[in-house]
């Protein structure tokens, strides 16, 4: 029996389906264990659930979204957050510091029809079995999501921080030797330290990693020269709305 | 002799003892084994990974199989408690020290067992049973958390009719319309019934950290030394010997310092609840 | 021990000369090489590629003995299943290791060879020759001589190099070594050689700014586990693991399986793995016993200290790496000094 898999996005930049779609040469192996019932990205055949298995893709910001994700985690034995957007709100969730009004009004011409809530990561609504982190989350992270639902497993995806990995390929350390505002000491890993790989600091993409000291990273940060706001914004960026950071975050 | 690289062994048959504990019989299919009371193996399912499990079976046995009880709480136990008999898994070991047998020579004994820690002190009872002269009173105290979390059931008749012994059980509750003629409360409740000698025992108790931790409170209080009280630890392990660093205890390896531990040895080390 | 074996001495060529010779021997050779504002042990193929002024490397020559992450054994599951080892590692040759680095190899061997022995580790630390290099400089955060791990070396190298200002002073360690040096037809240094190595070595114990005295630190350590420094140390930890990630003597490792998508068939994988990160102690049904940070700031710096399960195989050689790469910028000395009751 293969698992039936449904693939979902609510608002997001489908960045995360796309690293799903690029798996290319493993896709023929996956596709011996799973069945897409339902990934519009992808294909135009959309079977209705149950799903052993829900990719949910994007946060949650509208009334209709809200009865969406409801109705997945009901036809859906597993349910998982696939990215940052529906891990915690993500890089959409940014606009939760400012008036709805003023937020609606950058982006479109004529707000009037805009209906928005509040971003949150779909845990705001429906219990999420797994997170799956990151802006996109590797492709590495997916498929061991893919491999533990089907083996009736809880899937490897440490939470330890960057620096783990990044000390693995032997990055010179940005932080201390060239005092660029690195999150990786709070960033769970996963990524495979790649910002760090190429000479460029961890955005924190990954959001927090399982006890981040938060207070020390902010002094780290100042020390190195940060601003408050410019440290306000390193934490807000990607996870903000994450239960750990939104305290630094000022939510 | 790569230690890493386990053996392979055969499930021969399973018991059902509590709703989350199961007692595998594994036959080793490549050549001899032998252990002692207390100590443990590292049991793999390939492709999920490996657990350190407490061998309950008796030493004499091994040559045949060996078995383990395993409660279902993670990754490997799951996936374990998914196979059939005739299913293989990966055996590295045995591993550790295991229990005082030849110290206890002679000396009275009691024994303190909580959940599925008693699948460790199987077989020291088992040992008594057979070899009972080599022991003198024997009392087995075990407690867990409903009559139906008790392992191993099917025995207890024969353990509460040692000579010169007793089986005291307790629970911590009784579900309603279970029938239980036994105590209620925690096993460190059973203390006040033991008659074993102080001054010429061993305890030996296996069980979670914050039992064990009041057990030794309350034998110190009654005379035993930290010196004649036994406990077997439970850490995570990633290799069983000695090389990984997960199992520390202080200054202490559980894996190859124990699993085996006298209170003496344990009380100035960081990091535990005892 | 100078005195009683044969010492040679060479030029820049000639060290030149043994890295060829070396891997026209089938050594993959591996030296510190700067890179950015970093060091790095890389694959050379000349000394010119070599910074024979470097101070220490982001990580230390373990990455080549017991790298971050390794293969234990593949497997397949079949019937049952079946599991294959690893093939042979191939001969590599350190070249310039650090006396401070020396002696963490020579404890991670002692470490590794006790019973059972890690027949990865030992595989590849038999195809290993150590080319030692004596130190030219000591800097702010370096304390190997109150560890008594350097600036003096004896052991733990096939040949020691040592930098005399006029020319390189080359001293065998070991049978292999000597033959080596034989072989280049280096002439014999005359004792000028070992009285100039002596003045820098002099030089160097002068310069010394950190300390950390070994004596009696280990008990006192044990015998101060709720001193306050622990949890005001901690409050800055961040738990990054970077200072046992590039401690020379740090060994602890992760064990997991890896399964193909085919779930058929995969791999066991061993990965560095650090006691400062909150899943290393964690128990099932997520207990933890080092759930508080100070916990695993303590038992890392217990373990540094000599008073973890390591005992002296995984305690400190004086490198300074820990506090180089410390985002907190937590010193392992200034703790051993609060405890000894300085600060």
């Amino acid at each position: 029996m293969k698992l039936k898999v449904g693939v979902f996005k609510f608002t997001s930049c489908s960045g995360c389906q796309v690293e799903l779609i690029r798996m290319n040469e493993q896709l023929p192996e996956l596709l011996n264990l799973v069945e897409f019932k339902y990934w519009a990205m992808a294909s135009s055949k959309l079977e209705d659930g149950p799903y052993d298995l829900a990719l949910v893709e994007g946060a949650i910001s509208t009334p209709e979204c809200i009865e969406e994700v409801k109705a997945i985690r009901e036809k859906s034995r597993v349910l998982v957050a696939l990215g940052d957007c529906a891990v915690t709100g993500g890089v959409p969730s940014i606009r939760n510091w400012m008036s709805q009004r003023e937020a609606e009004t950058i982006v479109y011409p004529k707000p009037g029809c805009i209906r928005s809530t509040r971003v949150y990561g779909i845990d705001e609504y429906v219990k999420v079995d797994y997170y799956l982190k990151g802006c996109p989350p590797r492709l590495e992270n997916i498929l061991e999501v893919f491999k533990a639902v089907i083996l009736g497993v809880k899937p490897r995806l440490r939470q330890h921080p960057v620096c783990v990995e990044c000390k693995f390929y032997e990055n010179e350390c940005l932080l201390t030797t060239y005092k660029q505002p690195c999150m990786g000491p709070v960033t769970a890993a996963g990524c495979g330290a790649i910002c760090p790989n190429v000479g460029r600091v961890c955005e924190g993409c990954y959001g927090p990693m399982s006890d981040p000291n938060i207070a020390s990273m902010v002094e780290r940060l100042k020390e190195i020269g940060l601003s408050d706001d410019e440290i306000l914004r390193k934490f807000r960026k990607y996870a903000g709305m994450s239960k750990l950071y939104r305290e630094v975050a000022k939510l | 002799m790569n230690p890493y690289v386990p053996r392979i062994a055969v499930i021969e048959s399973i018991v059902d003892e509590t709703p989350d504990i199961k007692t595998f019989r594994l036959r080793i299919t490549d050549g001899g084994f032998s252990f002692v009371p207390g100590q443990f193996v590292m049991v793999s399912v390939l492709g999920v990974g490996e657990s350190a499990i407490s061998i309950s079976s008796h030493p004499d046995d091994a040559e045949k199989f060996i078995e383990i009880s395993v409660r279902k709480v993670g990754n490997v136990t799951g996936s374990l408690f998914r196979l059939k008999p005739g299913d293989k898994v990966g055996v590295r070991g045995p591993f550790g020290n295991g229990w005082p047998v030849d110290k206890a020579v002679g000396k009275d004994l009691l024994i303190v067992g909580g959940g599925c820690g008693q699948g460790a002190l199987r077989p020291l009872i088992l040992d008594v049973l057979r070899h009972r002269d080599r022991y003198g009173r024997v009392e087995i105290l075990y407690g867990a958390r409903t009559p139906q979390d008790l392992m191993f059931k099917y025995e207890h008749d024969v353990w509460a009719s040692v000579p010169q012994g007793c089986l005291l059980l307790t629970v911590d509750r009784v579900p309603p319309g279970v029938e239980w003629k036994h105590n209620v409360g925690v096993v460190t409740r059973l203390f006040e019934h033991v008659t074993v000698d102080p001054a010429n025992s061993l305890v030996c108790i296996c069980g979670p950290e914050i039992m064990m931790h009041f057990a030794v409170k309350g034998l110190l209080s009654m005379g035993f030394k930290g010196d004649q009280i036994y406990l077997s630890m439970e850490r995570r392990m990633k290799c069983g010997v000695g090389k990984c660093g997960h199992c520390q205890i202080g200054g202490k390896y559980v894996c190859k310092d124990g699993p085996i531990f006298t209170y003496e040895e344990l009380k100035l080390e960081p990091d535990k609840i005892l | 021990m100078g005195g009683a074996s044969q010492l040679f001495k060479t030029d820049l060529e000639g060290l030149d000369r043994l890295i060829r010779k070396l891997r026209s021997g089938g050594y993959v050779v591996y030296g510190p090489v700067k890179q950015g504002r970093s060091w790095f042990f890389l694959e050379i193929d000349s000394v010119k590629q070599v910074d024979l002024n470097y101070v220490r490397t982001v990580l230390p020559p373990k990455k080549l003995l017991h790298p971050p992450r390794e293969k234990l054994f593949e497997f397949k599951l079949d019937d049952g299943f079946e599991v294959s080892e690893k093939p042979t590692p191939s001969a590599v040759a350190l070249f310039g290791v650090h006396p401070c680095d020396l002696k963490a190899i020579e404890r991670q061997d002692e470490f590794f060879s006790q019973t059972p022995e890690d027949p990865y580790y030992l595989a590849r630390r038999r195809n290993t020759l150590i080319i030692g290099l004596t130190c030219t400089r000591v800097d702010e955060n370096c304390f190997c001589l109150s560890r008594g791990t350097g600036p003096e070396v004896s052991t733990g190298f096939d040949i020691l190099i040592t930098d005399v200002g006029n020319g390189y002073l080359l001293e065998p360690g070991s049978a292999k070594g000597l033959e080596l040096l034989k072989s280049l037809g280096f002439q014999e240094a005359g004792d000028e050689y070992l009285e100039a190595k002596q003045k820098l070595i002099e030089e160097l114990k002068k310069s010394f700014t950190k300390h950390m005295p070994s004596e009696g630190l280990a008990e006192l350590a044990k015998s101060l586990l709720d001193h306050e420094v622990w949890k005001e140390t901690a409050e800055r930890c961040l738990s990054c693991g970077n200072c046992s990630l590039v401690c020379p003597t740090c060994y602890c490792f992760d064990v997991y399986d890896v399964l193909e998508l085919n779930l058929r068939s995969g791999v066991r994988v061993r990965e560095l793995d650090s006691c400062q990160l909150l899943e290393y102690a964690e128990v099932a049904l997520g207990g933890n016993f080092r759930r508080n940070r100070f916990q695993r700031l303590r038992h890392w710096m217990l373990c540094k200290f000599g008073a973890a399960g390591g005992g002296l195989y995984s305690s400190c050689v004086g490198c300074g790496r820990c506090i180089v790469y410390c985002p907190a910028s937590i010193d392992l000395t200034e703790v051993a000094g609060r405890l000894r009751g300085g600060g």
